[in-house]
């Protein structure tokens, strides 16, 4: 998908499937077929899109599209010797996102990836380990600690209502 | 050529159906006011190239199990009854879409202009596209 203008598009509505990704939703299961889900998305204009859950512009589900550069064979070839006729067109890859909005993800939604343990510095003596997300501390001191869910992104995922976490003292 | 106020009794029924067609062009067509699919291609290979299409019940066009190519297509103004879409194809071969608009198109559920599902485009068929088109309010 190239050169392509996204603009004012809407995603509305309060069930899970819909109000998610106002202009694109990809959504792309590769072990139900027996192709690889490549998209590649270049040079295309994301404007005032909006989902009243997340995705303003795109949500994406498993495999991401392409953005990068360096595309794959085939999008590369035709894109070279076909359709666009410019070879300087499919090293220019970027997307333009402007204006689009969504509770999570204005420009674009995926999905949980990792967790963050944060913990301010100024717990001096405090022992922390990354690995068991555990944090040890002198008897009496006072601590606190934010926890979030990232996505593919490396954003904050906020439309997560059912996980829960446990604390043990 | 025109394609206003027609209607398809049976459900599943198209203002265009074909079938096991090996190619097949439409050009210049406006199709408006319909209350079944527009086109519907299976198992074939079509192109649309500078046509319109407005205020329709169901989808616009329709493709299974089909290569469909669409060149210079505006859709616009249409609020789609029984979760339609402006262009669907479902197992499609190969799908080709440029300079193409999609306007206003509102549907319940997802894909107001555009839903694609299950598509084996791959090389050396050349790779599906969508290029130098706009979507727009939908």
């Amino acid at each position: 998908m190239s050169g392509n203008k996204f603009l004012a598009n809407r995603a509305i509505d309060l069930s899970e499937k819909t109000g998610v990704g106002g202009a694109i939703l990809f959504e792309c299961d590769p072990t139900k077929i027996s192709f690889s889900c490549t998209v590649a998305l270049l040079n295309n204009t994301f404007t005032g899109n909006q989902a009243n859950r997340k995705g303003g512009a795109l949500r994406y589900e498993n495999d991401k599209f392409s953005d990068a550069p360096l595309l794959d064979r085939s999008f590369r070839i035709h894109a070279e010797n076909r359709l666009l006729q410019a070879p300087a067109v499919a090293q220019a890859a970027a997307n333009i996102f402007k204006d689009n909005e969504a509770p999570y993800g204005a420009d674009m939604a995926s999905f949980p990836k990792s967790i963050r343990f944060v913990v301010p510095e100024s717990y001096s003596g405090a022992r922390i380990d990354l690995e068991r997300l555990t944090l040890t501390l002198a008897a009496g001191q006072s601590f606190k600690f934010e926890l979030s869910i990232l996505d593919q992104e490396g954003r904050v995922y906020n439309d997560e209502n059912e996980a829960t976490a446990k604390i043990d003292f | 050529m025109f394609f206003v106020g027609n209607t398809a009794v049976n459900p599943a029924g198209s203002t265009i159906s074909l079938q096991n067609v090996n190619v097949v062009r439409i050009s210049d067509a406006y199709f408006s006011n319909n209350n079944q699919i527009n086109i519907q291609v299976e198992l074939s290979r079509m192109s649309v190239i500078n046509s319109n299409f407005t205020l329709n019940d169901k989808n616009h066009i329709r493709g299974i199990d089909s290569t469909v190519t669409l060149d210079n297509v505006h859709m616009y103004n249409t609020s789609f009854k029984s979760s339609g879409h402006g262009f669907e194809c479902i197992r499609c071969r190969h799908i080709g879409i440029q300079n193409s608009r999609f306007e206003n198109l509102v549907t319940n559920g997802v894909g107001g202009a555009i839903k694609i599902e299950t598509l084996f485009s791959q090389e050396p068929t050349p790779v599906s596209y969508i290029i130098d088109s706009s979507f727009e309010g939908n």
